[in-house]
C-alpha cells in the first residue's frame, strides 16, 4: 500500500463516521456517496475493477435511490427531538470505528482458517471491458432503478404538495 | 428475444415520458400492450427463439440471459398478472396523471421481474431484485395514506435487511468462486465441497430470499404491505412480485447454483410446513378481506417451499406448478377484493353479506378461486397440491404429506368463512343499491377463472407437454 492508499483509507473512515452521525439525511446520503466513490477508487487501484463496478452499482445506484425514497417518507423532527436523536446517534456510532479496528485486529491475529481452492485470477484492468462487455446488463438495471427512483419522487412529492 | 423483454420496456418507458403532447396518455396502453405481448409470445413462440443463437441484438448486447422452461412459466405469469393489475388500475385510479405514473411503475416492475427470471448471475439477480423492491415500495405508498406508508416502510426495513444478507452472500461467493455467474459458483461449489464460506453464503442468500418471499418467520411485512397497498398494487404484489423475487429466486439459486444438500432440504421442509400452518391459522382469524388473502398467500407459498424441500424432480414440478397456479388464483382473489371494495366501500367481512346476489360474477369467480386454492378437484390447485403431496410421500416424508393435507382443510375452512361472510346468505343491510363492478374490472377475474378451470381440466395434456419439461432446466 502506498501513502495515497492510506490517505484514501482514512478519508473513507472519516466520511463513514460523518455519514453515520450527521443529522441531515441528505448530508448522510452525501457522506455515503463519497465513501462509495473512495472505495471504488481503492478497488481500481488494487486491480479489482469488477469489485469496483459492483461497489459503484450498489452505492451509487441502489442505495441512493432507497435513501431518497426513505427521505421522502420521513417527517421533520422538532428541535427537541432532533437534539435527543443527535445525542443518541453519537453514543451509538461513536464507538463504531473502535469496533471495526478491533474486529480487524482479531481477524489479523487469529488468521481465521478460511480454506478454499482459490479461483484463477482474472486480470481485467480495463474498466471499459468490465462495464460494457461484462456488466452491461447491470448498467441497464441501474438505469431502471434510477427511473424507478425518479417516478417515486414524482409520485410521492406530488401527493405531499397536494396535502400541504 | 430475452434481450428484447428488457430493452423494449426500457426504451418504451423513455419514449412515453418524453414531453410530447399526449405522450403520457399512451403510457397505460403501452403497458397493456407490453404485458399482453409478453404472454402471447411465451405461449406461441418456438423454443428456439429463446436460446438466442440467431438474435443479432443479443450478439451486440452481451446480457447473458437464458430462458428455460422454468423461466417461460414465470414470464407467462408475469405477463398475465401485470395485465390484470393494469385493468384494475384503469378502474380504480381515476386521475389520468396518476394512472400514467402507475403504468410507468408497472413497466419498470415488469422489466425488473423479467430480469430476475432470465439472469444467470447472482449480482445481476440482486440488482433486478432491488428494481422490483424499489418499485414495490412506491406502488404500496402510491396514495400516501397512513396505513400504506406504514406498510411500505415495513417493507423497506425488512427489504434492507434482505439486501444486506444478499450482498454479504455475494461477497463471500465472489471470494471463493472468483465470479458471480451461476456457472462459476456452481463450479466452485463442486470444487470446494462442504466449504464453510460457501455454506455461510448459501445460508445468507436463502435467508435474504425468505424475507423477500414473506416466509415465516420473516413474514411480518407482508400482511401490512398487501392489505394497505392500492388494489392494483395488491394484485401485482400478491400475484407475482413476491413469488418472483422470493420464491422463484430461491428455486433457481438452490436448484442451479448451490444444489440440494441434506441441510438445505431440511431447512426448506421445516420453513415450508411452519409457513403453511402459521399463514393458514392466522387467516382463520382475519376480518379484513385483503388481510385474509395476504395470510392465505403466506400459507400457499409454504406449499411451494415444502415441495422444493423434497429435492426431487417431482417436487420441483410441484413447486413450479403451484407457483403458477397460486399467482393466477391469488391475483384473481385480489381482483375480486378490489371489485368488492370499489362497489361496497368496505373490506370488513363482518359488514358484508349476500353480495353474490348483487355481484354474481364477482361472487362466482371468487368462489372458484377459493376452491382452487383449497385444492378441490378438478381445479388447477387440486393438481398442484396433489403433486406436492405425492412428492413429499415419495421422498420419504409422510408426516409432512399428512400435514399438507390437513392444512388444505384449514384453507377450505377460512375460505368458506370468507365466502359465507361476503357472498352467501342474506344481503347485508344498507347494500340494497349494490351492483356488479364495471366490465373492465370483471374481465380480469373472468380471464383468471378461465385459466384456473382450463388448467385443471386440461391437466392430463399439460402434464406431458408443459409440466414434465419444466424440470429440464439449464
Amino acid at each position: 500500500m502506498t501513502m495515497l492508499d492510506y490517505v484514501l483509507l482514512f478519508m473513507m473512515a472519516g466520511f463513514s463516521v460523518f455519514a453515520a452521525v450527521r443529522r441531515s439525511l441528505l448530508q448522510c446520503a452525501f457522506g455515503l456517496a463519497v465513501v462509495s466513490i473512495l472505495l471504488t477508487i481503492m478497488m481500481f487501484r488494487f486491480n479489482a475493477p469488477l469489485a469496483a463496478v459492483f461497489e459503484l452499482s450498489v452505492c451509487a445506484g441502489l442505495i441512493t435511490v432507497i435513501f431518497v425514497y426513505a427521505i421522502s417518507l420521513s417527517r421533520v423532527h422538532t428541535q427537541e427531538e432532533e437534539q435527543q436523536a443527535d445525542h443518541e446517534r453519537k453514543l451509538r456510532y461513536g464507538v463504531l470505528p473502535y469496533i471495526i479496528v478491533a474486529a480487524g485486529l482479531v481477524i489479523y491475529f487469529l488468521q481465521a482458517p478460511l480454506i478454499f481452492t482459490a479461483p484463477p485470477s482474472q486480470a481485467v484492468n480495463d474498466v471499459r471491458e468490465v462495464l460494457w462487455n461484462q456488466r452491461l446488463f447491470d448498467i441497464i438495471g441501474l438505469l431502471l432503478v434510477i427511473m424507478a427512483g425518479v417516478f417515486g419522487v414524482v409520485v410521492l412529492f406530488k401527493e405531499k404538495d397536494a396535502n400541504e | 428475444m430475452t434481450t428484447l423483454l428488457i430493452l423494449v420496456p426500457l426504451i418504451g418507458l423513455i419514449l412515453v415520458n418524453l414531453p410530447f403532447k399526449n405522450a403520457r396518455r399512451t403510457t397505460f396502453w403501452y403497458a397493456v400492450m407490453l404485458s399482453l405481448m409478453q404472454a402471447y409470445i411465451v405461449l406461441t413462440s418456438d423454443k428456439i427463439i429463446w436460446e438466442g443463437h440467431f438474435d443479432p441484438i443479443e450478439e451486440y448486447f452481451k446480457f447473458n440471459l437464458k430462458a428455460d422452461n422454468l423461466t417461460l412459466v414465470m414470464l407467462l405469469s408475469i405477463g398475465i398478472v401485470a395485465f390484470c393489475a393494469l385493468m384494475v388500475a384503469k378502474h380504480m385510479i381515476k386521475d389520468e396523471g396518476d394512472l400514467a405514473n402507475f403504468s410507468n411503475l408497472i413497466i419498470i416492475i415488469l422489466a425488473g421481474m423479467n430480469g430476475v427470471v432470465m439472469t444467470t448471475d447472482v449480482f445481476t439477480l440482486y440488482i433486478f431484485l432491488e428494481i422490483t423492491a424499489v418499485t414495490s415500495f412506491i406502488m404500496i405508498a402510491f396514495f400516501r395514506d397512513k396505513d400504506a406508508l406504514e406498510g411500505s416502510f415495513k417493507y423497506i426495513v425488512l427489504s434492507a435487511v434482505a439486501t444486506v444478507l444478499l450482498l454479504a452472500s455475494i461477497a463471500l461467493v465472489f471470494m471463493v468462486s472468483g465470479g458471480t455467474s451461476f456457472e462459476a459458483i456452481n463450479r466452485a461449489v463442486h470444487a470446494n465441497n462442504e466449504n464453510l464460506i460457501l455454506t455461510a453464503a448459501l445460508a445468507l442468500f436463502t435467508a435474504g430470499l425468505l424475507i423477500k418471499g414473506g416466509l415465516v418467520p420473516f413474514h411480518g411485512w407482508l400482511p401490512d404491505a398487501y392489505s394497505s397497498a392500492p388494489a392494483p398494487a395488491s394484485v401485482i404484489l400478491a400475484g407475482i412480485v413476491t413469488k418472483t423475487t422470493g420464491i422463484y429466486s430461491l428455486i433457481r439459486i438452490v436448484n442451479n447454483v448451490f444444489g440440494f444438500s441434506g441441510s438445505i432440504k431440511n431447512i426448506l421442509l421445516f420453513v415450508g410446513i411452519i409457513t403453511i400452518f402459521v399463514g393458514a391459522l392466522a387467516a382463520l382469524g382475519q376480518k379484513d378481506f385483503k388481510r385474509m388473502l395476504a395470510y392465505s398467500s403466506i400459507s400457499q407459498v409454504g406449499y411451494i417451499v415444502i415441495s422444493l424441500g423434497t429435492g426431487t424432480e417431482l417436487g420441483l414440478i410441484g413447486a413450479m406448478f403451484h407457483l403458477f397456479n397460486h399467482s393466477i388464483f391469488k391475483a384473481q382473489l385480489f381482483v375480486n377484493s378490489a371489485a368488492v371494495e370499489k362497489q361496497a366501500g368496505t373490506r370488513d367481512l363482518d359488514k358484508m353479506g349476500g353480495f353474490s346476489k348483487k355481484m354474481p360474477f364477482t361472487g362466482l369467480t371468487s368462489l372458484i378461486a377459493c376452491l382452487s386454492t383449497a385444492g378441490i378437484p378438478p381445479l388447477a390447485g387440486f393438481w398442484s397440491k396433489l403433486i406436492i403431496i405425492v412428492a413429499l410421500w415419495n421422498s420419504g416424508h409422510p408426516v409432512f404429506a399428512g400435514a399438507a393435507v390437513l392444512a388444505s382443510v384449514i384453507t377450505l375452512g377460512y375460505f368458506l368463512v370468507l365466502q359465507r361472510k361476503a357472498f352467501f346468505g342474506k344481503l347485508a343491510e344498507g347494500y340494497e343499491q349494490l351492483c356488479e363492478a364495471e366490465f373492465g374490472l370483471i374481465l380480469p377475474a373472468i380471464i383468471l377463472t378461465l385459466i384456473t378451470v382450463a388448467v385443471g381440466l386440461l391437466f392430463p395434456l399439460l402434464s406431458n407437454n408443459t409440466l414434465i419439461p419444466m424440470s429440464h432446466i439449464f
